[in-house]
């Protein structure tokens, strides 16, 4: 990432972080609701960003961890009352993280189309997990009947109300779009590109590309679990198709349209697919047509993003050498 | 489990294999030649049962649909290689997995628009429509048979044509070293043009043939893509008597895993695909472009 890159990429942030904590100020009702939904798909963006980015692994499963942590915390809801927010949470993330061990664990040893491949089945085997077989309310799906608690001390905080929900999305994605942009520019992201750009000469430098990819998938599967947490807390439900690979795929599309090598990239990508979608959607019941020559016309005319596009415009006219 | 029972599961697995193979084997040839990965390749499945559905609906004949879906699977392939494929030469993976994600909504909410969302049946031809009896209660349709059939001539000729004619061995070259191809005065992007649209033609061809054993409906594509991508990791990317291997293998692990542990069918394919990847991280059958 050039150096104009990198300052539009933290201007960008920057906007998006003061934009986003004036929303339970300025909207109401619906909109704050729309809006906790589209930051916490951003989250979700930014996590799968930093390992399709920096580590270069196209990952078409990650929407399996996002899911396996939902259901995590469906599963220990207890139907009488809200569950405990900070041990159901630690779980989900921890559960997330070490499918996310084991799927990387496998897949990384293949490259390109492979790992593609097998990210693919694993997502499937997770659908097929929660779909087919009786854990987990199979097809139906399953209840999240109260919005977990925080307890905090002597008091229980309650994030019934929308304004109050949004304002702990808006913590948790800022700390998981912080870690990434501090990740990414950390010396563990300088070996993860070195990695992604040269493997033998990683290698000789005494780091194994396994090993620091495998991390890095890790981090962003956990950081995918905590978003998938967050979703079922909002919607109190949770269903096999959230794991599919449909619906990783949606969230590649986030990546690709904003810029996979910045992070302000597929959280602007999220922001402007959903919105899209909301706008459609109101539009017409055949919403997905647009979705569709969306991502053929972001893939086909600004295969880099939009953010990496934006900076290029304000490129000074280079003069040629030699 | 009676001898007959086993038999007809048998069958049902091998049925299932050559259908799988049929898409499996375009996928392939995309995969291995061009390098690229087109999760559409479901969708197409899907367009092809829609076309069986409507020209019998529209003609009543049957045999007007092998051609009809042939012919349009030819051209949506052409289509896409010119128009969208070759626009993705030398970008990487991730755009041509979106680029085929976006086209498998375009395909999907076109299904909707013209046909609802209503499953369909397709008649199974007159002459087809017989059963042969095995048992006081068993029996198995002829039609199976005949799917198998056309799934044992596909297999022969394209085994044939990647073998022996010169075309094949353009495509092999081209898998091989696209650079060195075009040296050698091959053009390679004619090559493309066709393998895009012959294995989006077998993929639609496998989707009409396919239309008469169950119903049409939505989304009928989704399985038969992550299957036969199964299918293709378990037989290595690009070889097509792998992908043999790995149908047969998934035709019997579906057939035989949906009888005995119902619940847990789709998981058992999976499974059996990561258990390979450990051992054989390249797949069972190691060769490019064959």
């Amino acid at each position: 990432m050039n150096a104009r890159l990198e300052k539009f990429d933290g201007a960008f942030l920057l906007l998006l972080a003061v934009a986003a904590a004036f929303v339970p100020f300025v909207l109401s009702g619906y909109e704050i609701k729309l809006a906790t939904t589209i930051t916490i798909q951003a989250g979700l963006a930014v996590a799968l960003g930093f390992v399709v980015g920096p580590a270069g692994l196209t990952s078409v499963g990650h929407a399996a961890f996002y899911g396996v942590a939902a259901y995590i915390l469906a599963m220990m809801s207890p139907k009488s009352g809200p569950a405990d927010m900070l041990l159901t949470a630690a779980i989900a993330i921890f559960g997330a993280a070490a499918f996310a061990l084991v799927v990387g664990a496998v897949s990384i040893r293949s490259r390109g189309m492979y790992f593609i491949l097998m990210t693919i089945a694993f997502g499937q085997l997770g659908y097929h997990l929660f779909n087919d077989t009786g854990i987990g309310g199979k097809s139906d799906g399953s209840y999240v009947q109260f919005r977990p608690e925080l307890h905090l001390f002597w008091t229980d905080v309650s994030f019934d109300k929308a304004p109050r929900f949004y304002m702990l999305v808006y913590v948790v994605v800022f700390l998981v779009v912080g870690a990434c942009w501090w990740l990414r520019r950390s010396a563990f992201g300088s070996v993860l590109l070195a990695a992604r750009d040269n493997e033998a000469r990683t290698r000789a430098f005494g780091f194994s590309p396994y090993v620091v990819r495998l991390i890095a998938f890790v981090i962003s599967g956990g950081m995918a679990g905590a978003m998938g947490y967050l979703t079922a807390a909002q919607h109190g439900f949770v269903a096999p198709q959230m794991l599919a690979w449909h619906a990783s795929a949606f969230a590649l599309v986030m990546v690709l349209i904003g810029g996979k090598d910045t992070t302000s990239g597929p959280a602007i990508g999220a922001i402007l697919l959903l919105l899209a979608e909301e706008i459609l959607q109101r539009w017409t019941e055949h919403w997905l047509v647009g979705v569709g020559l969306i991502i053929v016309v972001a893939v086909i005319a600004a295969p880099r993003g939009l953010v990496p596009f934006v900076a290029g415009l304000f490129a000074p006219k280079q003069a040629h050498h030699g | 489990m009676s001898t007959f029972f086993f038999f007809v599961q048998l069958l049902n697995a091998i049925q299932y294999a050559l259908i799988l193979y049929l898409v499996a084997s375009g996928l392939t040839l995309l995969l291995g030649i061009m390098g690229v990965i087109n999760l559409a390749h479901g969708a197409f499945y899907m367009v092809g049962a829609y076309i069986a559905f409507a020209v019998v609906q529209q003609f009543g004949n049957f045999w007007l649909t092998l051609p009809a879906g042939i012919l349009i699977g030819l051209a949506l392939g052409a289509l896409i290689e010119k128009f969208l494929l070759s626009r993705l030469e030398g970008a990487d993976h991730l755009s041509q997995v979106l680029l085929s994600f976006g086209l498998i909504l375009l395909i999907n909410e076109g299904q909707r628009l013209i046909f609802g969302n209503d499953p369909h049946g397709v008649e199974v031809p007159k002459i087809l429509a017989a059963s042969i009896p095995l048992s006081n209660t068993l029996s198995y349709p002829v039609y199976r048979l005949f799917v198998c059939a056309v799934g044992i001539v596909f297999i022969i000729a394209i085994g044939l044509i990647m073998a022996k004619s010169r075309i094949g061995m353009m495509l092999r070259a081209s898998a091989e070293n696209r650079d060195m191809a075009r040296a050698m005065g091959i053009d390679v992007k004619f090559v493309y043009l066709g393998v895009t649209a012959v294995g989006i033609a077998c993929t639609v061809l496998a989707g009409v043939i396919a239309a008469p054993l169950a119903s049409v409906y939505p989304g009928m594509g989704d399985q038969v893509l992550i299957q036969s991508f199964v299918v293709i990791v378990l037989g290595g990317i690009g070889s097509l008597s792998g992908a043999l291997v790995g149908s047969l293998l998934l035709g019997l692990v579906d057939a035989f895993g949906k009888q005995f542990f119902p619940n847990y069918a789709a998981f058992l394919v999976y499974a059996a695909m990561i258990a390979v990847l450990i051992v054989r991280p390249q797949g069972l059958v190691r060769s490019r472009g064959t």
